[in-house]
């Protein structure tokens, strides 16, 4: 009786368990693609935001520079430049904070 | 004393060798080129051993270097699609090589070649010239849609587009600036506090010293960790946006 009644249990066992991964295994995040995990130091974080917004100004300067040499129309086109290069630099630092939010950087069929 | 506790010294390049010119330009053998030389030394090394002796079950070393093969290759896929694979190879490199030059900077005493904005600058030029060439070659004006996002009313589009050019030319620089940045400072934060720690002992004398050097140096066994961290995850972002700019070359306009 009792062999009987211990097999019972197992099978029971058997069929709970099994429901219980399927339950877990619905609920675990999927695997998904790697994002930019920066988050791992400050410093790093700092770094992303400061090169890509840096980086928009001085070409836009750079731009304007070249184009204040070529043309003449100093200093209009320096003005122009680190005005373009500002904006381009806070599209930029968007960009880079999407990617961190939300990234699949790529699979997003929105756009 | 203060010329060993210097934080700057680490980074000074030094000649090796006969100086070699050409030219205006200086090509001898430096401390640096040494270290770059080890680093594709030692990833040579690495995976010729580690798959030297190929078996269908892996051994340690080799499951090791096939790790790191599917890493890369999940990485390509994920960020610029399948037909993103054909630049394996370049990113792979990529990778593996900025990885070891981090990683080999953390020995004591040993140079790390990616602090330097130069190094760094030139594999991100690298990055876009084969963005820029390959974009071209298969896209050809096709590629110049990449400045031309859609879904923006007309009549700001000139200048979004404008902006487009900036923000495309500024990637090389982000993307050369953050590495060499993190690097940077990086290096100079441990060699620092590790600093700190012994000018305690030598300004206050064992007793008092060894108790102010307490504080800085639980920061140095803390931040090293960090910094093994950090050189690999340097390595990584720079591969994946490698990979994301990859895939504006392979589909422009798609973003």
């Amino acid at each position: 009786m009792t062999e009987g009644q211990n097999r019972q249990t197992q099978e029971a066992d058997k069929a709970a368990l099994s429901a219980l991964g399927d339950k877990l295994r619905t609920k675990k995040p999927q695997p998904d693609q790697p994002k930019l995990v920066e988050g791992t130091s400050n410093l790093a974080v700092g770094l992303k935001y400061a090169s890509e917004f840096t980086a928009a100004v001085l070409v836009g300067a750079a731009f304007g520079y070249f184009t204040d040499k070529l043309s003449g129309w100093s200093p209009f086109g320096l003005l122009t430049g680190l005005f373009l290069g500002l904006c381009a630099g806070v599209m930029n630092v968007v960009r880079a904070a999407k990617d961190g939010m939300d990234a699949p950087v790529e699979n997003t069929e929105a756009d | 004393m203060i010329f060993a506790l210097d934080p700057i010294k680490q980074f000074e390049i030094h000649k090796m060798g006969p100086t070699l010119k050409i030219g205006n330009f200086d090509l001898s053998f430096t401390n640096a080129s040494l270290m770059m030389l080890v680093t594709v030394g030692l990833v040579v090394l690495w995976l010729l051993l580690s798959t030297n002796k190929r078996s269908l079950v892996p051994t340690r070393a080799q499951s090791v270097a096939e790790v790191t093969y599917e890493f890369v290759a999940d990485m390509i896929r994920s960020a610029s699609g399948k037909d993103g694979l054909r630049f394996f190879p370049f990113v792979f490199t990529l990778f593996i090589f900025i990885l070891f030059a981090n990683l080999l900077g953390m020995i004591p005493f040993f140079f790390t070649t990616t602090s330097h904005i130069i190094v760094t600058f030139t594999l991100a030029m690298m990055v876009m010239t084969l963005v820029i060439g390959y974009g071209v070659f298969k896209n050809g004006f096709g590629f110049l849609k990449i400045f031309w996002p859609s879904g923006i009313p007309i009549v700001i589009l000139p200048f979004v587009s404008l902006l487009e050019v900036i923000s495309f030319f500024s990637r090389p620089i982000s993307l050369s600036v953050r590495l060499w940045a993190n690097m940077l400072a990086g290096h100079i934060l441990l060699k620092l506090f590790a600093g700190f720690s012994i000018m305690m002992v030598t300004a206050f004398g064992m007793f008092p010293g060894l108790l102010g050097a307490l504080i800085p140096f639980t920061l140095t066994l803390a931040l090293t960790p960090l910094e093994f961290l950090v050189a690999f995850v340097q390595a990584y972002v720079f591969a994946l946006l490698t990979c994301v700019y990859l895939s504006d070359a392979l589909h422009p306009g798609h973003h």
